[in-house]
């Protein structure tokens, strides 16, 4: 499932930051800058996208492909690593934020 | 007011200097260079727009952003102008002035990727003469991705991946590239080298969902919905498209649990994040050092 297709799930989750306590944030790992504006103008979202400058995604968290998601716990321990998208991530996400 | 002002900016400077301010280079933000990089690619006439690419490179040895300048150079020179000659000339140029490991395995990625397009026998020829010198484990992975193809060459593509995990130093790495080679054996037919490469990249979700449909094939229900229910934990989207849900309700008529078996493997513990500092896409700061006290979700991802 390809990044863009999830983003209406990660915006939907965004909106609930306040909710469930959480920051979220979006890392762009290529240097498309145009072609991202388009997205996040299309798909009209709102979250931050990070720009992955530094290859942090790639050489930190060595993700295997996008979109990858970390979620992450307020001593900043990483808790989860999901790979790949999927129609539901935003639950997914929310479920794992519940439990850590 | 006008006289005012040298003083002013004597104050101002001073006070910044006093903060480190005046004493300290700043880089340019990704942003900034960013948007220099579009500026280069929106230029017209191709040999033109090759010129500000190089320039680009040049203001910009050590950003990683050089290399969509040097993949966009390479192809205004193959695509649009034609001009074979002067890309392998751009290339070997490049090659020059290149020396990390990393930054040569982007370069020679590229010209790879080229002869694939172009002609695939000097592409696996060219894959073949890299394993002598070739320092960079992600090179030997995406040509192992191309070449893992059946109608290209798959013994070269198990070699290539093999190298990249001898070359990775980090665990996901190596499993990644493991579980690629265990990929290729299956393609093969070679079931038993399969599964003992795959099972060597354990918790690899690729590698777990793949062994969890051998064994699955092969009768052992139990072992592989295991292994089904670790590759959902770690890959979300397996759970469908492995149908888990219909495999658990043969294995387990009736259970109705299979969301908290995969959750309880979901959550683990991988260390702490590593500090990091970035702009966003509207040149908003973010320090990740900061925002320890709160959860976070970081979700990398590209605009495809």
């Amino acid at each position: 499932m390809p990044c863009v297709a999830e983003f209406p799930q990660l915006e939907s989750l965004k909106q609930r930051e306040k909710e469930l306590g959480f920051k979220f944030l979006g890392l762009q790992v290529n240097g498309l800058l145009n072609k991202m504006r388009d997205v996040v103008k299309e798909k009209k979202t709102t979250f931050p996208i990070l720009l992955d400058d530094r290859r942090f995604a790639r050489d930190v968290l060595q993700i295997s492909g996008t979109p990858t998601t970390f979620v992450i716990d307020k001593e900043g321990r990483i808790r989860a690593r999901l790979v790949g998208g999927t129609k539901d991530i935003d639950a997914v996400i929310v479920d794992v934020l519940g439990k850590i | 007011m006008a006289h005012l002002a040298p003083k002013f900016m004597i104050v101002l400077c001073a006070l910044a200097f006093l903060a480190g301010g005046c004493a300290r280079h700043v880089a340019p933000s990704a942003l900034y260079i960013l948007e220099e990089l579009e500026a280069a690619s929106a230029v017209k006439d191709p040999a033109g727009k090759v010129e500000r690419l190089t320039i680009f490179i040049g203001n910009h040895g050590d950003s990683q952003y050089r290399f969509v300048a040097y993949n966009r150079a390479l192809e205004t020179l193959t695509v649009e102008m034609k001009d074979d000659a002067k890309a392998a000339q751009f290339l070997a140029g490049a090659l020059a002035k290149e020396t990390e490991p990393a930054a040569r395995g982007e370069l020679l990625l590229a010209k790879f990727e080229y002869l694939m397009k172009k002609d695939k026998n000097a592409a696996v020829a060219f894959a073949d003469s890299l394993f002598e010198t070739g320092r960079s484990a992600r090179l030997f992975l995406y040509m192992g991705y191309e070449l893992m193809d059946p109608k290209a060459d798959p013994d070269l593509a198990l070699k290539c991946f093999l190298k990249s995990a001898d070359l990775s130093a980090d665990p996901h790495a190596k499993s990644n590239a493991i579980a690629n080679a265990g990929a290729v054996l299956d393609q093969q037919g070679k079931k038993e080298e399969a599964k003992r490469y795959l099972a060597m990249a354990a918790g690899n979700p690729d590698a777990d969902g793949l062994l969890a449909k051998i064994l699955w094939a092969e009768g052992k229900r139990d072992e592989a919905l295991d292994l089904y229910i670790r590759a959902a934990a770690g890959m979300p989207g397996a759970r469908d498209e492995e149908k888990l849900d219909s495999l658990d309700a043969v294995v387990h008529p009736g259970a109705t649990d299979l969301g908290e078996r995969i959750m309880a493997l979901r959550i683990g513990d991988e260390g702490p994040l590593a500090g990091a500092t970035f702009v966003d896409l509207d040149g908003r700061a973010y320090d990740l050092a900061k925002l320890k006290g709160t959860k976070i979700v970081i979700n990398a991802l590209s605009p495809t």
